[in-house]
């Protein structure tokens, strides 16, 4: 029997090697994402460009007060939770379908097809999509004026004046854009599924639906609790091109499109205020942490090999 | 086999390790160095303030500006300019210049990591921002001891506009100080309506106008908005610094600051936008249009657009346009704080001898050769000249304007009015220039700045309720009673008594000092 102090140096000597590889990818971490940490302490304070962050005056929650004195205020925070919460729940379940139905397919070269375009839109940028938008909702030339709704003698609707179709339209959009990513990395999980379930199910006479039920879907629970826990961490987070550039800025729309970065965008644009600024990031981030560690716990309760950690 | 496998891997990760090291550059920061040495200098005589200036330390001052130029370019102004300033102040100058598009992020990318530079214009860092968080230096000292000649060609109530809590931050331009309201239109169609444009003085001439045209080109927008706004009222009100609450009226004797958007006048001018747009005189759509108003003009989709007007503003528009065009003016020209302090030059907080950055910029604002390397560019190189007597330039004959390698800014510079003039244009425009500056009408706010320090929380707020409802309204989108009420009880909501309250107090305040 070796000595434990022998074979603590030969376990040593096996992983030194990870170590070293680990290093690289750590060291980048430490430095981009940890040691800049201590910055946020600009969020509580009245940023001096001579003082430096951390010589300047420290003035508590006041550059917190622009994002919770008003009404606008409370809209926003609504508007984000509310979004990112359908986002959650139908992008959740459109990317599922998508991916049992590629899983479901039988020719080879179709779903290699069918995976690369519906990967396209991810790649496209939000501004062109925004034109792509205008080039179904303008008034005058749009698509959906002029060749849905004349011939059907119904009167164009003026869609960037009107905000109760928008929560559809912007949920439709991020879903179009959304939707192909997503449902690959839910297809990756299913590709790995053992065969000899499905044989199995088969054999004791259930038709697709019930393996579907019984099988696959239970088989991606815990990708599917692990990607839906790090969006509650960007719950206060939006995508700002879909909530600024699609909607084309427009004025009445504001109400239903204002989330809390295009209200820091709108609200700070000309006043330049980085601790203001910082205290927005710092409101999204706290939140985020706070509930994804209460979700993560909740998950650990109930499943604990579906945690994040 | 196993042994070797363990030692490539072992070396793989030490490479790995190496290459990230040896990509951290390491580039020390300035910034800790730069602030103190700005107060030693201001007050020190390490540049020996008195005519012993040839005895100076040789030093590099960096300008940072803006505009389309290659590098190259920029070095050989940069180098024709030193010829000049290491005589007199043995001082080198170096000229970076960044497109419009990136200058806003390079110059603030510049001042947080305290990269070496002296000069800039505001055109990335606002005056009041820049002095409340230091960005940039104060200059009454530098200027007493540096820029005798700026004090003396620089008017008291013009340094009035560019001074925060009693220090002089900033270098006004020396350009037009001021601006009307107007109308752009395009000859060849306002010729087709028969309409003589001296005749046209009210809002209601313009509409009548635009009716003529309509019937003309039923097909086309008269009015087309300009990316979005239609925001340039028939009234003379001073904005005082911006940020809500403005003198309705800035000629009157009346210093009673109040919400341009719950004022009778407001009301008026949406009203009537309404009744165009219902006309159809006013393009469709007109607030989500992110097209310039003169690409459109340029297009032959619209007829008119608004405009400020001063001297030149026709010849300078035209050129965008490409066609010929003709400006009606609605407003007589006046002048508010905004006018002066809208284009200046600051020294910056990281400049390592200010005092030296306030000679150069001493120079470029009075002497004109310097003027004219910095806004023009090198002769033969970047013009030549057309007209030797009149001071007339032009293209060199194998260029053109998009070709050039350093684009002209003469607005963006300290002093455009000691140039030469561009063959585009004409001779006279900058005695004109001088002339409209002499004799304009000041606001009774001139010279008052306004400082938002208190209300930032509900300027934030009041602008983005302001976004809901702008621009819909003055493109005459929005039915005018009730938005406008809607908005004003929203704007009251988010706090825009509380902003109103406080700058009538700075007002009053100002005001008591004046007199």
């Amino acid at each position: 029997m070796k000595t434990f102090k022998v074979q603590t140096i030969s376990r040593i000597k096996r992983y030194i090697p990870l170590y070293f590889m680990l290093l690289p990818g750590a060291a980048y971490l430490i430095i981009n994402n940890y040691i800049p940490m201590a910055g946020i302490i600009v969020a509580f304070k009245k940023y001096n460009y001579q003082k430096g962050i951390f010589g300047s005056e420290f003035i508590g929650l006041d550059n917190f007060k622009f994002l919770f004195q008003t009404q606008e205020a409370w809209i926003i925070t609504r508007n984000t939770i509310l979004y990112n919460l359908a986002f959650m729940v139908i992008g959740t379940t459109f990317a599922v379908a998508v991916a049992i139905i590629l899983n479901e397919l039988n020719g080879k070269t179709m779903k290699k097809v069918y995976q690369t375009s519906i990967l396209v839109p991810f790649l496209i940028s939000i501004v062109v999509v925004s034109y792509l938008v205008y080039g179904f909702l303008s008034s005058n030339t749009g698509f959906i004026n002029k060749s849905i709704l004349e011939p059907l003698g119904v009167e164009g609707i003026s869609w960037y004046s009107t905000p109760r179709y928008w929560p559809f339209i912007l949920i439709l959009v991020s879903l179009w854009k959304g939707f192909g990513y997503t449902s690959i990395m839910y297809y990756a999980t299913l590709v790995g599924i053992d065969h000899s379930y499905y044989e199995a199910a088969m054999i004791d006479g259930a038709n697709r639906w019930k393996s579907i039920w019984h099988i696959t879907l239970p088989s991606l629970r815990p990708t599917i609790t692990i990607l839906t826990l790090m969006s509650i961490g960007k719950i206060f987070y939006s995508d700002f091109g879909l909530f600024y550039q699609v909607p084309m800025n427009s004025g009445p729309l504001i109400n239903v499109t204002n989330t809390i970065d295009t209200y820091v965008y709108r609200g700070l644009m000309e006043i330049h205020n980085i601790g203001m600024s910082s205290a927005a990031g710092f409101y999204q981030s706290i939140v985020g942490f706070i509930l994804i560690l209460a979700a993560n716990f909740i998950v650990r309760k109930l499943d604990s090999d579906s945690a994040l950690f | 086999m196993r042994k070797q496998y363990k030692l490539t891997t072992l070396l793989l990760a030490a490479i790995l390790l190496v290459g990230i090291f040896s990509g951290c550059s390491s580039n020390a920061p300035v910034a800790t160095s730069g602030a103190p040495n700005a107060s030693q200098d201001a007050s020190s005589s390490d540049d020996t303030g008195e005519s012993g200036v040839p005895e100076q330390e040789p030093y590099t001052v960096k300008i940072f500006m803006a505009g389309d130029a290659t590098t190259e370019d920029c070095n050989l102004v940069a180098e024709a300019l030193s010829e000049i300033t290491v005589e007199k102040y043995n001082t080198t100058v170096q000229i970076t210049r960044f497109g419009f598009g990136t200058y806003g992020d390079q110059v603030n990318l510049a001042l947080s990591s305290g990269e070496k530079m002296d000069l800039m214009p505001n055109l990335g860092v606002s005056l009041l921002e820049g002095a409340h968080n230091g960005q940039i230096l104060p200059l009454t000292d530098l200027l007493q001891e540096y820029g005798q000649e700026l004090l003396e060609m620089i008017t008291e109530e013009e340094w009035g506009c560019v001074t925060v809590n009693e220090e002089i931050y900033a270098v006004p331009n020396r350009k037009e100080h001021g601006g009307g309201m107007g109308y752009i239109v395009v000859k060849k169609i306002l010729d087709e309506t028969g309409t003589d444009p001296s005749t046209i003085k009210t809002q209601d001439d313009m509409a009548e106008l635009f009716r003529k045209v309509k019937e003309l080109y039923p097909n086309m927008a008269p009015l087309v908005s300009d990316g979005g706004s239609l925001d340039w009222f028939s009234v003379q009100k001073d904005d005082l610094g911006g940020d809500f609450g403005v003198l309705e009226d800035c000629l009157a004797d009346d210093y009673t600051v109040v919400n341009w958007y719950a004022t009778e006048t407001f009301y008026n001018e949406v009203v009537r936008q309404y009744e165009w747009a219902q006309e159809g005189l006013i393009l469709k759509d007109g607030s989500t249009n992110s097209e310039q108003g003169v690409d459109l003009l340029a297009a032959g989709m619209g007829f008119a657009m608004q405009t400020n007007t001063k001297p030149g503003v026709d010849v300078e528009r035209e050129l965008l346009i490409g066609r010929e065009i003709e400006v009606i003016e609605l407003v007589e020209p006046f002048a508010q704080t905004g006018s002066v302090s809208g284009n200046v030059w600051f020294i910056t907080y990281n400049s390592e001898r200010p005092g030296r950055a306030m000679q150069i910029l001493n120079e470029i604002y009075v002497n004109p050769d310097a003027s004219n390397l910095v806004i023009n560019g090198i002769e033969g190189r970047h013009y030549v000249m057309v007209d030797e007597a009149l001071g007339v330039i032009g293209y060199p004959e194998d260029a053109s304007s998009s070709q050039n390698g350093y684009s002209s800014l003469p607005w963006a510079w300290p002093n455009e009015l000691n140039t030469y003039t561009w063959e585009s244009s004409y001779p006279d425009l900058w005695k004109d220039t001088e002339e409209f500056n002499q004799n304009i009408n000041l606001s009774v706010a001139f010279g008052f700045i306004w400082d938002n320090e208190k209300v930032l929380s509900e300027i934030a707020a009041c602008k983005n309720v302001l976004e809901k409802y702008k621009n819909a309204l003055v493109c005459g989108e929005l039915e005018p009673d009730e938005t406008i009420a809607k908005m004003n009880e929203e704007l009251d909501r988010a706090g825009m008594q509380t902003i109103i309250e406080e700058k009538q107090r700075q007002l009053d305040e100002w005001l008591a000092t004046k007199d």
